[in-house]
């Protein structure tokens, strides 16, 4: 059974921001709503960079969870637009495609990374343990 | 014998009128080294009359039996070059010396001439030599530009020559460079190329060799605007030599042009050695234009496929991610063949892993391959776990097959990178499952060489397949390259060795294979076990080429 982390997001937190997914592919933005859900997060989504920004600025979400490669505005750009808005407050997933994602990591500022293709187990912990405290 | 100076014999006067008729000059001088008597050809050889020959001093060296040369130069400042003989007489009964003399100036600048030309051959067989070797070696479109141009300009003996060349940009459109020689690219940068005038056309459009001893002269000379002749500042030219230079397939491949501000300096000759360079010149530059295709073709390859490798990733991340999140829901279920059903999506869960990894293993070899680094992610890991889940994760594909762990050591720890290790022995457990079509055992043996320094863990898989043709062995590691008894048999696409190689020497470590064809085939892996950053850097240099 997938693990459901009632604890750190508990029942009634209806009204608290969301998890902003940021992919340009919208198969892999399904799988990775459904896979959140499926824990009980709250998910928006945004098919690029720029779009992603207009949202998180209109509304904090909890967690950004983003691609590298995006439209408009890519995955560096947002991380950095973020930073201009939340400050290190806001913290970021890194999903990228290629092996280097460390670096990139590092680069944005990103809590954690994975690689595609991810073990959905791998998103669910990465997740969890980034808002565990939350 | 009494001297009897000044007295004439009578054999002495029959001496003379043979001597006077002699059509080579000679002189006889007695040994006080002053004339006694002169022929009138010996008058026309020094330019003096004989009275004012004869009674002077000779003032030449003379030594019978001897032939020398000498430099005369006449009263009226002519100079000529005479041979002369001497032979050791008797003249009016007192010993003396006979000179015959021969005018060999036209004889000695002939000899002249020709050592010149033979210099000259010789500096032109040089040059060419020198091009030749040029054009065989570089395989650059500028330098052989150079070379063209500055052997052009040493063979005609031209001030100044210039090549007007075309070369295809990346998008395949022709435009042109040049090259100078004589002359520093800072005295032509003002300058507009040469345009299609009536004098440069020709030349343009292949037509041939124009050679001309003034350009001021020719009719087709200064005609247009804006310059009506050389722009001002221009060196100034008279000799003009202009050669296209065609590709066999009667392309205009660039235009050479050389000048001199003396008029007349480019000889037949000149013309003939230009014509031939050019010759040379066009298919060294093509095959400079065909390399650099070719080269262009492989890096465009590599990116492609960098980039496809890439965006693979995204459809496979939602494969992936779907059946997992499938398998999930059915296991919430009660279907009635929930089994069924979790199986199937487990397998293509597997298979997306194994896809994945073949994607790794491309974009690993490709980017090395594009000189860039790999960074490996090092890390304290355990191989015989690493063996031991690999050969889980096969055994499902492997139905005829049995794998086995051959663990000498319960655990083996390294500090590798567990991604890559992991792919690199996945790959080479698949292929043993691969080419042993008729099933039998794999076996992965993990050990530990505690003799070696520094100590290595070896790492063996061992096939009773197909094998490897021997003379096959030395290529395999090679990518794109595979055993020549599968090649259109069985599928592959000779990444897989190519990568692991690469994994494995960036570790520090080495592969080898053995191999008997109908028997099996064994790979044997050598990793250090403590990381040694000074192999990785070697590793890197070496794999940028």
């Amino acid at each position: 059974m997938a693990s459901r982390p009632f604890g750190s997001n508990p029942a009634g937190a209806a009204e608290m921001s969301s998890i902003l997914v940021v992919d340009d592919d919208p198969e892999l933005r399904h799988v990775i709503r459904w896979a959140l859900e499926e824990d009980g997060w709250a998910v928006e989504t945004a098919a690029d960079g720029q779009e992603a920004l207009e949202q998180a600025t209109q509304r904090r979400p909890r967690l950004v969870i983003l691609d590298m490669g995006l439209p408009r505005l890519d995955g560096e750009g947002l991380a950095a637009g973020l930073r201009a808005v939340y400050g290190d407050a806001l913290p970021i997933l890194l999903i990228t495609a290629d092996g280097h994602a460390i670096d990139k990591a590092r680069r944005v500022g990103a809590r954690a990374h994975l690689s595609k293709p991810f073990e959905i187990d791998e998103l669910c912990a990465a997740v969890q343990h980034t808002l565990g405290g939350q | 014998m009494a001297p009897r100076a000044g007295k004439q014999t009578p054999a002495d006067a029959g001496l003379r009128r043979i001597l006077q008729a002699n059509a080579d000059g000679v002189v006889v001088v007695d040994q006080e080294g002053v004339v006694c008597y002169a022929n009138p050809a010996a008058e026309q050889l020094f330019g003096r009359p004989a009275a004012d020959l004869v009674g002077g001093t000779f003032g030449f060296p003379l030594v019978a039996g001897a032939t020398t040369e000498l430099d005369v130069i006449r009263p009226s400042g002519d100079t000529c070059v005479v041979e002369m003989r001497v032979v050791a007489i008797e003249w009016a009964g007192q010993p003396a010396y006979l000179a015959t003399l021969r005018d060999v100036t036209d004889r000695r600048h002939a000899e002249t001439e020709r050592a010149e030309l033979i210099r000259e051959q010789a500096r032109t067989i040089e040059i060419i030599t020198q091009v030749a070797q040029a054009f065989a070696s570089a395989l650059d479109e500028d330098e052989l530009a150079q070379a063209i141009t500055d052997a052009g300009r040493e063979l005609t003996g031209a001030q100044v020559g210039a090549f007007f060349y075309n070369v295809l940009d990346e998008q395949g459109e022709a435009y042109t460079r040049y090259t100078l020689s004589g002359t520093p690219r800072e005295a032509f940068e003002e300058f507009p190329m040469p345009r299609d005038t009536p004098l440069f056309s020709p030349t343009f459009r292949g037509e041939g060799v124009v050679r001309l001893d003034d350009v001021t002269q020719d009719p087709r000379y200064g005609d247009n605007p804006p310059f009506y002749g050389v722009p001002a500042g221009h060196l100034p030219i008279r000799s003009y030599l202009a050669a296209p230079v065609i590709s066999r397939s009667g392309e205009v491949l660039g235009e050479l042009f050389f000048g001199h501000a003396e008029p007349g300096v480019f000889t037949a000759r000149a013309e003939h050695l230009v014509a031939a360079i050019t010759a040379q010149a066009a298919i060294a530059l093509e095959n400079a234009r065909f390399h650099r295709a070719a080269r262009d073709a492989v890096r465009m390859r590599d990116e492609f496929l960098a980039a496809a490798s890439h965006d693979l990733k995204n459809p496979l991340g939602a494969v992936k991610g779907t059946a997992q999140l499938l398998q999930r829901v059915v296991r919430r279920s009660d279907l009635p063949e929930a089994e069924r059903i979790i199986d199937g999506l487990r397998r293509i869960d597997v298979t997306v892993t194994r896809m994945t990894r073949l994607i790794d293993s491309l974009l690993d070899v490709t980017r090395v391959q594009m000189g860039r680094p790999l960074p490996l992610d090092r890390r304290p890991t355990d191989l015989v776990a690493l063996a031991r889940q690999v050969l889980d994760e096969q055994q499902p594909s492997a139905d005829r097959h049995r794998l086995r762990l051959d663990a000498r050591v319960p655990e083996l720890v390294g500090v590798w990178d567990a991604a890559r290790l992991e792919r690199m022995l996945s790959n080479l457990v698949s292929n043993a499952i691969k080419y042993s079509p008729e099933g039998g055992e794999i076996t992965v043996t993990v050990a530990l060489e505690t003799g070696a320094e520094p100590p290595r863990a070896a790492l063996i898989v061992r096939d009773q397949g197909i094998g490897i043709p021997a003379a096959d062995l030395s290529r395999i590691f090679t990518r794109f390259e595979r055993g020549s008894n599968v090649v259109r048999r069985i599928p592959g696409t000779g990444i897989g060795l190519a990568a692991a190689r690469q994994v494995v020497e960036q570790h520090g470590g080495r592969i080898t294979v053995e191999s008997q064809e109908g028997v099996g085939t064994t790979f044997t892996v050598w990793l250090p076990v403590a990381a040694d950053p000074s192999s990785e850097a070697t590793v890197e240099l070496s794999s940028t080429k």
